[in-house]
């Protein structure tokens, strides 16, 4: 039985999305669904989240008229759909400091945050370099970074250094440097409690943005196919594809691309009232289902 | 229209500096570190704020647009002051009461730019060309520049 409870619970989503921008290379492929997501982890007494999803208050008419983000849902309603308040969030995985990872941090009074040093090092470096350097700062939000200095004061924010292994029991952080973002990281989940895990989960924050990040297109002849948006490198952006997919064994549906609409069609899932999708990938014991 | 095109590039400097002290604050109350040698990127950081705070001061302000002027004026200051507290927590005798000045004066000046997004159309906290749900479409910007 699975040590902890997992869920992917969408909350927001982009209907028509180039796949030119999903897998770096391939252009006029069409478009697919690009949902917005968070993952929730229940068990060993705590309730995790990785990444928080962004601020609607802030963000959503700006999303919602400039860039046809739809369908926004807030943390309290989201996570509602498997019994869980904001308040009882314990712990947050930050994977990388773009605002719709970042953005709702000040929702969850009682958690703990943690983001790899490198993601703030390196962006704070990013910014001294100019006004002509500002796509390597894109996309973050100063509001953010003074949501951090605060949780920072109240020891409620933690700076990684690399890889750290049970930083909650059985749940490792990697640091995958200069790929999406200077300090990314990824979450992996041993879900049996075994270090040779047999039943290991990894959350991919955007080093993926779809499975076939993993494969490439052609079946025949499988390779990885880097995202299309990277301060970083697209062999580093590969290399931890692979990196991710060896944790898990090689079971590709195992390494969780929260931006891939057919999660649905992989695992057991249910529409919400709302019209988002709540995807549920393992249960401990005593835990009820969500999506029946 | 004409103070929107005037000092829309005006927030943004405030912004870019805002989101400079804020990483340089992260960086100096992150306990267990070291604190890093950051006089160098202050000093630029600082040199940007006299030419927009003189910009806003000579600025025409419409009827309309008194509030949002308040707001950029407000938060001009709050990063100036917040500058001074920074340099002083960047001192090796910094104690917690000059860190939580600075915490607090970040998000005074957080509110303030915050408020000026709110009040006016095209005025934006984060840069979102550069998020992954802009890359696939120019915005539909409700004003040109």
């Amino acid at each position: 039985m699975a040590d902890y409870s997992i869920w992917v619970l969408d909350y927001a989503a982009v209907e028509t999305f180039p796949l030119s921008v999903m897998m770096y290379g391939p252009q006029y492929q069409g478009t697919r669904k690009l949902p917005y997501a968070y993952v929730l982890l229940k068990g060993k007494g705590e309730t995790i989240l990785v990444d928080t999803g962004y601020d609607h208050v802030k963000y959503g008419k700006a999303l919602a008229e400039l860039y046809g983000v739809t369908n926004y849902h807030g943390p309290a309603e989201v996570l509602a759909e498997c019994g869980v308040r904001p308040e009882d969030v314990t712990t947050v995985f930050i994977t990388h400091a773009h605002f719709d990872h970042m953005g709702a941090m000040s929702h969850f009074p009682n958690a703990k945050f943690y983001v790899q040093q490198r993601e703030i090092d390196k962006w704070v470096w990013a910014l001294t370099l100019g006004p002509e350097y500002r796509f390597l700062v894109g996309a973050v939000d100063p509001a953010d970074i003074v949501t951090a200095v605060e949780l920072t004061r109240q020891g409620r924010m933690i700076c990684l250094d690399g890889d750290c292994d049970d930083v909650l029991p059985g749940i490792d952080v990697h640091l995958a440097a200069d790929t999406h973002t200077y300090g990314s990281m990824y979450v992996t989940l041993r879900n049996d409690g075994a270090r040779n895990s047999q039943d290991a989960w990894v959350f991919a924050g955007d080093l993926l943005y779809t499975y076939d990040n993993l494969t490439g297109l052609d079946p025949s002849a499988p390779q990885f196919v880097p995202i299309g948006l990277a301060v970083g490198s697209q062999s580093n952006l590969i290399f931890a594809s692979a990196d991710m997919l060896r944790a898990v064994g090689g079971e590709h549906k195992r390494v969780i691309p929260v931006h891939e609409a057919r999660l649905k069609d992989v695992f057991p899932s249910r529409r919400t009232a709302a019209g988002l999708q709540v995807v549920e990938l393992a249960l401990a014991a005593g835990e009820t289902s969500k999506i029946r | 229209m004409r103070y929107v095109v005037a000092t829309r590039p005006l927030h943004e400097g405030l912004r870019q500096v805002l989101t400079q002290v804020a990483g340089f604050a992260l960086l100096v109350i992150t306990p267990g570190r070291t604190p890093p040698m950051l006089d160098g990127p202050v000093a630029v950081a600082r040199g940007a704020l006299p030419p927009i705070r003189d910009s806003l001061a000579t600025q025409p302000v419409p009827p309309q647009a008194r509030h949002h002027h308040f707001h950029l004026t407000a938060a001009a200051e709050a990063l100036a002051h917040c500058l001074d507290l920074l340099t002083a927590s960047l001192r090796m005798d910094a104690d917690d009461a000059a860190r939580d000045a600075l915490v607090c004066g970040l998000r005074g000046a957080t509110d303030h730019l915050g408020a000026a997004t709110r009040l006016l159309p095209g005025f934006e906290m984060a840069n979102l060309d550069q998020a992954c749900c802009a890359v696939h479409t120019a915005p539909r910007r409700m004003l040109c520049v």
